[in-house]
């Protein structure tokens, strides 16, 4: 039975944020990680920067990250989800389920011997991971699986951290109060199959686009379509579509198209980025100012196209241009999918208002960040404040004497 | 110092670097006193013999040859206070990430590892013995300006904290009415008029000078929160036909109801207000109207719906009957007739499109008061468009430039009203943090030489963080609470009598003495500065994937880019290496506000005078990178060893081409914006 008095669920941007600040008020902490890296999605995207920053928010989650070891800093397990959740203000109890990681992410330094000698390549180095610094290994590919007593890693391992023991071990955890960040989960862009996500290649969406960038540089847009230069953006893929379940906006993906658009079109010659729009949200920070100054590569177009599909010279959408009230066809090489923000996955039974947001949690817990409903990075930081702000209250609303606080 | 020299560590990460680095050649680094090589010096049991030899050793100066992990760098921090060492005292060079992983030849690995550890030592000779820590007890009271929904929110959620909150309400600081409550210093007290004048201090400690109805007081506070809202014009009711969003939102708050509006029609035009928060009134105000029995047309472009529950709200208001016409290009035509407003708008596939209505209603966009003063006082900074404060990333959404002060609600940018009530919360625990009392040790970052200081100010005026203050004597101080370490003061003093506790401006030169000798290079040196924020980590990173540059690249890490000298980047020059690279944020993204730019002037008035010395001044180049950037950086460092391969007279030539190939993209748009950089700056 472990004890803290604030449990932090889920290691995003709005978790760290609120597991540091709360940290830093003399409580003990504990943050727990369902992935094997911290950071959440953010950790993960690319930078968009062209001459100058555009303010989307990704070095936030890298410095994030990066004070993780400021002491006093909050305890960090990875790898463990939370199945249940229960209890009152002031003694909540929260079972853990902890995947064995093959590696002990204390004692692994990332030297990658052991990646050197696995004769399958089971084990991942994570390269991009800032925290843990740790590999991990996946039992499934494992020699060991299919009976083969391999053990080279280990052998190899020169500070004992491989644990070749597959399997799950679980705990509970004491909180005095609960901090709710799980941030959200991205539209499945497959669910709409007019758009040929999954089946047309060269139909990518902008979590790929993300990903890609920042894994594989503008190198990835070359996998996906070589030579294409024609790229297209649909806004509004699982946002503001009551038709496909998803009421709502989802606010971040106007800004993200253009930031990509741009950066883009800033590092491909001769691309040029076509964006279908329905209404332009501008209101993030230095969002305006960019849709004001387009550069000549960027166009606009008031529309959500109807369908896309292979043609002979590349992907034919269809779309109605609404500034002209006419139908219209289009030929580009990409097309990227603005994909909208569903809820969380869920968590230890916790109450799922529409589309899956948390709302209406009991008196304790707190959400912070996406998982309330779509958030930017910035404002997921924010928000992390504001769910300490609200968990300390909680505190002092108790009045009675809270483990490990003090 | 005692008489062994410096003492240095040697990990050989488990034997990992075993045929990537010569350990005995890293050992024979001269200069040195002891060594150990060690296997494991970021594992416990590592960490802890490291210690106990270090203290055997007796060294005062440390140097731990080992990898870029945080792990490392806690490690040292655990050595050095088993140790008794001055944690100043020691440091960790990554011969890892930075040598053996991005160097495939042995011997060049290790002879820049060699250099880096020489100039490691170096420059912790030079460092400063650490000041004591300087003791704050931050007062534990907030001020509010501006008692508007952000700013209540903030404090309401402050005295759930337990915080004393003052709040202050600028927009009737005019007004003859006594205030009811007039203590501001009681805890409770509900909003006093009155304007702020001044803040003085520093975070935690700031002295608030107010102007109320009492007079002029000095509150001490230890964080400000900036929340004031448009000025409240209450228009004549009944007769007027022509509002504004924010005018109507008023109006009816204090009418309570609307009966001149029944069976009316209004006309909500926000084709220039694409903002959430201007949908948010428009919509509730248009439902209510509809409700009543009138009519509601709502005029837009694109409709910000980029807020919580404003999509569903919309919705709501189509089918109550809100009537919304989208419009394109052409602003709408406004006429009268008999005594009622005509709009007519051009609707694609439909054509000319004319309404007539008895209320039009303007979106406003929030427009903020006058905010000059009030920069003025907390010394921040605004946009163009007379927000504030500046768009900058480390900032978004409630900080400012200034520690223990923020900015929240619909004066920094127009938002909705639970975005507001969720700024103001977050900002409430910010400045929880920096007025919490309690004794706060805060480390001495930057001393001053009285004796060399000629009390010229530049310090005071180039400070980003409005750390420098006048005290006693008179003499220059720098408040530790405020000051963030970025050394431009340092940087910029012209009588070098500002020393920064870690790598100052002499630190670096020395630093940069040792890396220029020592084993040769596969080429002459090239000088990388790289902003420990951003350059330094994207570096890190081509160490991890193991993606090669070229071995004669030598990274300096620095704090901030802002704390590079015209002479840092001759020095290298005329020591003999190619080019010199100064690799740091975007002017958006510095935690520093200032370094890219400090950084580009630096560049150019060295490349005068190198011109002058007969050194190559085109060698000398800036360039941004995201700490997440590895690409950019990867091709960058590419691009500027292929520079410096051509030599001599081939360099601008070469310089083209890589800008043809977009590789340089970054440094060539630094270039670009120097130009408008110091125009400025001389303007």
């Amino acid at each position: 039975m472990l004890t803290c008095t604030a449990l932090v669920v889920g290691s995003g941007v709005a978790g760290l944020t609120a597991a540091q600040a709360l940290a830093a008020r003399g409580l003990s902490v504990m943050v727990v990680e369902q992935g094997s890296v911290v950071g959440g999605h953010a950790a993960g995207y690319a930078c968009k920067a062209g001459a100058d920053c555009v303010l989307c928010g990704v070095c936030l989650a890298a410095q994030g990250i990066r004070s993780l070891r400021a002491a006093p800093g909050p305890v960090v397990r990875v790898d463990t989800s939370v199945v249940a959740l229960e209890g009152s203000p002031g003694r909540f109890t929260a079972r853990l389920v902890q995947r064995a990681r093959g590696i002990d992410v204390a004692r692994c330094t990332a030297c990658g011997l052991c990646v050197r000698v696995c004769p399958v390549g089971a084990i991942s180095p994570l390269p991009w991971a800032e925290e843990p610094r740790a590999c991990v290994l996946d039992f499934d590919a494992c020699l060991r699986a299919s009976g083969n007593p391999c053990a080279l890693c280990r052998e190899a391992c020169p500070f004992g951290a491989v644990r070749l023991e597959p399997g799950t071990r679980e705990d509970t955890v004491t909180a005095a109060v609960v901090v709710v960040a799980t941030g959200f989960t991205p539209f499945p862009a497959s669910a709409k199959s007019r758009f040929g996500y999954g089946r047309l290649p060269g139909v990518i969406t902008t979590m790929d686009l993300e990903q890609g960038l920042r894994q594989q540089g503008t190198a990835y847009l070359e996998h996906q379509a070589p030579a294409g230069r024609r790229l297209a953006f649909v806004h509004c893929v699982g946002s503001r579509d009551v038709a496909a379940g998803r009421g709502w906006c989802s606010q971040v993906c106007c800004p993200t198209a253009l930031r990509l658009a741009r950066r883009l079109a800033g590092d491909v010659p001769d691309l040029e980025a076509t964006l279908f729009f329905m209404d332009l949200q501008r209101c993030a920070p230095g969002i305006a100012r960019l849709f004001r100054v387009l550069p000549p590569e960027i166009h606009l177009v008031r529309g959500l196209p109807a369908e896309v599909r292979a043609g002979t010279g590349g992907l034919v959408v269809t779309y109605e241009d609404l500034a002209t009230a006419t139908r219209c066809q289009g030929e580009f090489d990409v097309i990227v999918l603005a994909v909208g923000m569903d809820g969380p996955p869920s968590v230890g039974g916790l109450p799922e208002g529409t589309g899956g947001f948390l709302t209406d949690l009991p008196r304790g817990v707190v959400a912070a960040g996406a998982c309330g409903g779509p958030v930017s990075i910035a404002e997921a930081a924010a928000e992390g404040l504001r769910a300490a702000g609200a968990a300390l209250k909680t505190l002092e609303e108790l009045a009675c004497p809270v483990p490990g606080r003090h | 110092m005692s008489g062994t020299g410096p003492a240095l560590i040697i990990c050989t990460c488990g034997g990992a670097l075993a045929g990537r680095l010569v350990f005995d050649r890293l050992a024979a680094t001269p200069g040195f006193g002891p060594v150990m090589v060690t296997q494991d010096f970021c594992m416990p049991e590592g960490w802890r013999r490291a210690a106990v030899w270090c203290r055997q050793a007796g060294a005062d100066v440390l140097v731990v040859a080992a990898c870029g992990t945080p792990a490392a760098t806690e490690a040292l921090g655990r050595v050095a206070t088993a140790a008794g060492l001055d944690a100043h005292r020691a440091t960790v060079v990554d011969v890892r990430e930075a040598c053996a992983w991005v160097h495939p030849e042995p011997r060049w690995a290790t002879a820049k590892g060699v250099r880096l550890i020489a100039a490691a030592a170096a420059g912790l000779t030079e460092a400063v013995r650490t000041p004591p820590p300087a003791e704050i007890i931050p007062s534990g009271r907030v001020l509010v300006v501006g008692p508007s929904r952000a700013g209540l929110a903030a404090a309401g959620r402050l005295r759930e904290l337990g915080c004393q909150v003052v709040v202050l309400d600028p927009s009737r600081s005019d007004s003859s009415r006594a205030s009811p409550a007039g203590d501001p210093t009681s805890p409770d007290s509900v909003p006093i008029p009155g304007r702020l004048l001044e803040v003085t201090g520093q975070a935690g400690d700031f002295t608030a000078r107010v102007e109320t109805a009492e007079g002029i007081l000095d509150l001490r506070v230890g964080a400000v929160i900036v929340a004031v809202e448009p000025p409240a014009h209450v228009p004549p009711p009944d007769t007027s036909s022509l509002l504004t969003l924010l005018a109507m939102e008023r109006w009816i708050a204090t009418a309570g109801t609307t009966p001149s509006l029944h069976g009316k029609t209004v006309a909500f035009l926000l084709e220039d207000c694409p903002w959430p928060s201007a949908t948010e009134s428009a919509l509730s105000l248009a439902l209510s109207l509809v409700r009543q029995g009138g009519r509601s047309l709502i005029y837009y472009r694109d409709l910000g719906v980029a807020g919580r529950g404003l999509e569903e709200r919309f919705r709501e208001a189509r089918h109550a009957g809100v009537t919304f016409i989208r419009m394109e290009s052409d602003p709408p035509r406004i006429g009268e007739r008999d005594g009622r407003w005509v709009v007519e708008v051009d609707v694609p596939g439909l054509g000319l499109f004319a309404e007539t209505a008895d209320v039009l209603v303007r979106g406003d966009a929030a427009r903020p008061p006058d905010l000059g003063d009030l920069a003025e006082a907390l010394r921040v900074d605004l946009r163009p468009d007379g927000r504030g404060p500046g768009e900058r990333m480390p900032l978004e959404p409630v900080f400012t430039e200034r520690p223990g002060v923020f900015w929240i609600g619909p004066s920094r940018s127009p938002c909705t009203v639970d975005q507001a009530i969720r700024h103001g919360e977050a900002a409430a625990m910010a400045a929880l943090a920096a007025a919490a009392p309690g004794r706060r040790a805060v480390s001495v970052q930057a001393i001053v030489d009285t004796g060399r200081c000629a009390l010229c100010l530049t310090c005071l005026r180039v400070c980003p963080h409005r750390a420098v203050t006048i005290g006693d004597g008179p003499a220059i101080e720098v408040l530790p609470a405020a000051c963030q370490g970025c050394g431009v003061c340092a940087a910029a003093c012209p009588a070098g009598a500002i020393q920064m506790v870690e790598a100052p401006g002499r630190r670096l030169l020395a630093e940069l003495d040792a890396l220029l000798s020592g084993p040769a290079l596969d080429g002459d040196p090239i000088i990388m500065f790289a902003c420990a924020n951003s350059a330094v980590p994207a570096a890190r990173t081509l160490g991890r994937l193991r993606h090669a540059y070229a071995d004669r690249i030598l990274l300096v890490s620095v704090p901030c880019l802002g704390r590079i000298e015209p002479e840092h980047c001759l020095r290298p020059l005329a020591a003999g290496a190619r080019r010199v690279l100064l690799c740091g944020c975007y002017d958006r993204s510095c935690q520093h506000l200032v370094g890219p730019r400090r950084a580009r002037m630096a560049a150019e008035r060295a490349a005068v005078v190198a011109g002058a010395l007969g050194l190559d001044g085109g060698a000398i180049q800036t360039a941004s990178v995201a700490p997440v950037d590895w690409h950019r950086l990867a091709a960058l460092l590419d691009a500027v060893a292929a520079v410096a391969e051509e030599g001599g007279a081939g360099d601008r030539a070469a310089r083209g081409e890589a800008a043809g190939e977009r590789a340089a993209e970054g440094s060539a748009a630094g270039e670009r914006t120097v130009k408008v950089g110091t125009g400025k700056v001389a303007a």
